[in-house]
């Protein structure tokens, strides 16, 4: 009961004009983001963080999710028309979604993209609503033991489903958790890895380093890659046919728990949601054969697949202070910039905050709806401008946006080498996601760590022996051993799905 | 990827963590204010280190088993490595150097547009025969986006810029 109270209230505050105009505009700008190939969703969250510093708590969160949720909505369209995906979580639409664009039906293929984004989204938000409250209940009994581990898996999940090898994402996450040791030492104020520097101090600020990583990386990889051929599509109608809803209504439902429970999973995003909707939906359907061939059934799994895993990418993330992909890491960044403190006290200092958060996710999967039917053909016009134009303005953005939380120099010089240094990794085959988990976790792994040891007087015994850091130590073990060659052989173990 | 280029990937990663480790080991581990040795500074970093030299040795097993034949490379672009390097100069000569040491930021970042698009687009505007319309289009452009990014940002987020 006090649940629906909270959420009505809620509601009630976004009701109003200025909360509509933000969530409308934030979606549009985060749809757009999407739509241009090589910004991801993840740079888009971090470019606004720094844009809507100065906003009120819950609008700035508001504009945030928005983005969010747009930019993954967005980057379908992409995927459908050029066969590129907008954002990595995009690339299974790409399969169905661009054959039936070349079948002449890009419309429909949209009209089914907006409905499976939209029925994800709100099956997700059910969850969101549903299942925060009883994590960071049951969260309320972990202690440094068990967010070491939760900590860890985030790392060790996001690099074993990111990356070309599990091997190169896990030393992305430990080069994330290095650099996040860097600076003032929370324990004892201590500096570590200064050299010296003031600047360094402070330590490494998240959102410049991830403007780095995933904006001016990009900027340097778009710049680099082959010309695409701008696009000169005309499209059939893109209102959905209430017989593909109702058709696939089992489809909906199977890939929305999947994008939920994959979105809940510490570090593993939406592009694993999607693409594993879609193989479910592949291994159940009875038109198999039509898959990667145009099929209705496999772009509707896809997009309702990576809709689902945003909410659920941010039920850990507001239960545990663990977020469940690399956008809701610097979504949690900006919460905790904005004076929320995601994790198990979440629910006992701020019971409405996880409300706030549920409401506004509707908001924004409402706007992808509003912009999904009735706005496609203005919104493409973004596909026409030449990369050579909006690179630099997005590097402009990357700047500034850098320079905009703290006001120092030494913050773009943050974002410049973090960028050249994972656009080099990157093109070794090394994925940045668990970079970011890495930057953002090292903090609560290196507190976690050294809290538990002192409580065990240097025992590791704690760390195996209670039972949910048992059950999490396991799960990280068998991450790590699933690498060793004969054990891969004797069980089977899969480094990609 | 190659072995040869997988293989030094292995020991960059292998020397990046001996290096954190060997510092995290000579770091202070402030006995002398009566501190656990179980939460000295260096301990993450120390297990990081280590961690990354052990998976760094597995990176390169990984590579020596790796069959140098598996997958063909494929082509590059001709030109793709020129056009990176001019958009890596670009973007290090206005936000490393010209950033806050005399122009107005507004100039900068209009300047900046203005030369990164003229310099990319040249080709394509030679090719279609517009170079004069496509200057005045993208100064036009450089302009605009300037200027309104320094509006946005000094008048509505209160930053002051470089």
């Amino acid at each position: 009961m006090d649940g629906l109270t909270h959420l009505g209230a809620a509601l009630a505050a976004l009701a109003g004009p200025w909360q509509i105009a933000y969530a409308l505009g934030a979606t549009l700008a985060g749809i757009m983001i999407g739509l241009l190939p090589g910004l991801s969703a993840t740079l888009g969250v971090a470019l606004f963080t720094t844009l809507t510093v100065k906003m009120a708590p819950n609008d700035a969160i508001l504009v945030l999710i928005c983005v969010y949720v747009g930019a993954i909505y967005g980057g379908s369209r992409t995927a459908i028309l050029l066969n590129i995906p907008g954002t990595a979580a995009n690339a299974a639409a790409c399969l169905d979604g661009h054959m039936l664009a070349r079948q002449g039906q890009a419309g429909r293929a949209m009209g089914i993209a907006t409905t499976g984004s939209v029925a994800g989204s709100l099956f997700g938000v059910v969850a969101l609503a549903m299942f925060t409250p009883l994590l960071a209940e049951t969260a309320l009994q972990f202690g440094a033991f068990e967010f070491f581990w939760l900590g860890m898996a985030g790392v060790m999940m996001s690099g074993s489903l990111t990356g070309s090898t599990p091997v190169k994402g896990w030393l992305m996450g430990l080069l994330g958790i290095f650099v996040a040791t860097i600076g003032l030492d929370p324990v004892h104020a201590y500096e570590r890895f200064t050299f010296g520097s003031n600047a360094m101090t402070g330590g490494i600020a998240l959102i410049p380093a991830l403007v780095g990583a995933f904006g001016f990386a990009e900027v340097l990889t778009v710049m680099g890659a082959p010309r695409v051929a701008p696009l000169k599509s005309t499209l059939d109608s893109v209102l959905p046919k209430i017989g593909d809803v109702l058709r696939y209504w089992r489809t909906i439902l199977r890939s929305g728990v999947i994008g939920v429970s994959i979105g809940i999973l510490p570090g593993v995003g939406e592009d694993m949601g999607a693409w594993s909707s879609y193989a479910a939906a592949k291994r159940a359907s009875r038109e198999r054969e039509k898959f990667g061939k145009g099929s209705v059934e496999g772009l509707m799994a896809a997009e309702t697949g990576d809709n689902a895993a945003i909410p659920g990418a941010l039920i850990p993330a507001l239960a545990l202070g663990i977020p469940g992909s690399a956008p809701a890491a610097v979504l949690m960044s900006a919460m905790i910039i904005h004076g929320a403190q995601p994790g198990p006290m979440l629910m006992v200092n701020q019971p409405q905050y996880i409300y706030d958060v549920v409401g506004i996710t509707l908001l924004a999967t409402l706007s992808i709806l509003v912009f999904g039917l009735i706005l496609v053909r203005p919104i493409l016009w973004v596909l026409r401008v030449p990369r050579d134009i909006i690179m630099p303005i997005v590097f402009v953005l990357c700047v500034l946006g850098a320079y905009s939380i703290t006001q120092r120099l030494f913050d773009v010089w943050v974002m410049l080498v973090v960028g050249v240094v994972c656009f080099l990794l990157r093109r070794r085959g090394f994925p940045v996601a668990p970079f970011v988990l890495g930057l953002v976790l090292g903090d609560i792994i290196d507190k976690s760590l050294r809290r538990g040891l002192v409580l065990s007087d240097g025992s590791l015994a704690p760390f195996f022996t209670r039972p949910i850091s048992a059950v999490l130590a396991v799960l990280v073990l068998a991450l790590l051993l699933s690498q060793v060659p004969a054990l891969r052989r004797r069980f089977s173990f899969r480094s990609k799905p | 990827m190659s072995r040869r280029a997988e293989l030094l990937t292995a020991a960059a990663w292998g020397a990046a963590g001996t290096t954190i480790l060997v510092a995290s080991w000579r770091m202070n581990r402030l006995d002398d204010r009566g501190i656990s040795p179980w939460s000295a500074p260096g301990l993450t970093p120390g297990v990081v280190g280590a961690l990354m030299i052990v998976l760094a040795g597995v990176l390169a097993l990984q590579a020596r088993h790796t069959e140098t034949a598996a997958e063909p490379v494929p082509p590059q672009e001709a030109g793709a490595l020129r056009r990176m390097l001019l958009a890596l100069a670009l973007c290090f000569g206005f936000a490393g150097i010209a950033l806050g040491h005399g122009l107005p930021f507004v100039v900068e970042g209009a300047i900046f547009i203005f030369v990164f698009t003229t310099l990319f687009s040249l080709p394509v505007w030679r090719a279609e025969r517009r170079i004069k319309r496509g200057l005045l289009q993208t100064l036009a452009i450089a302009v605009l986006a300037s200027s309104f990014i320094a509006w946005l940002f000094e008048s509505v987020f209160l930053v002051r810029l470089p």
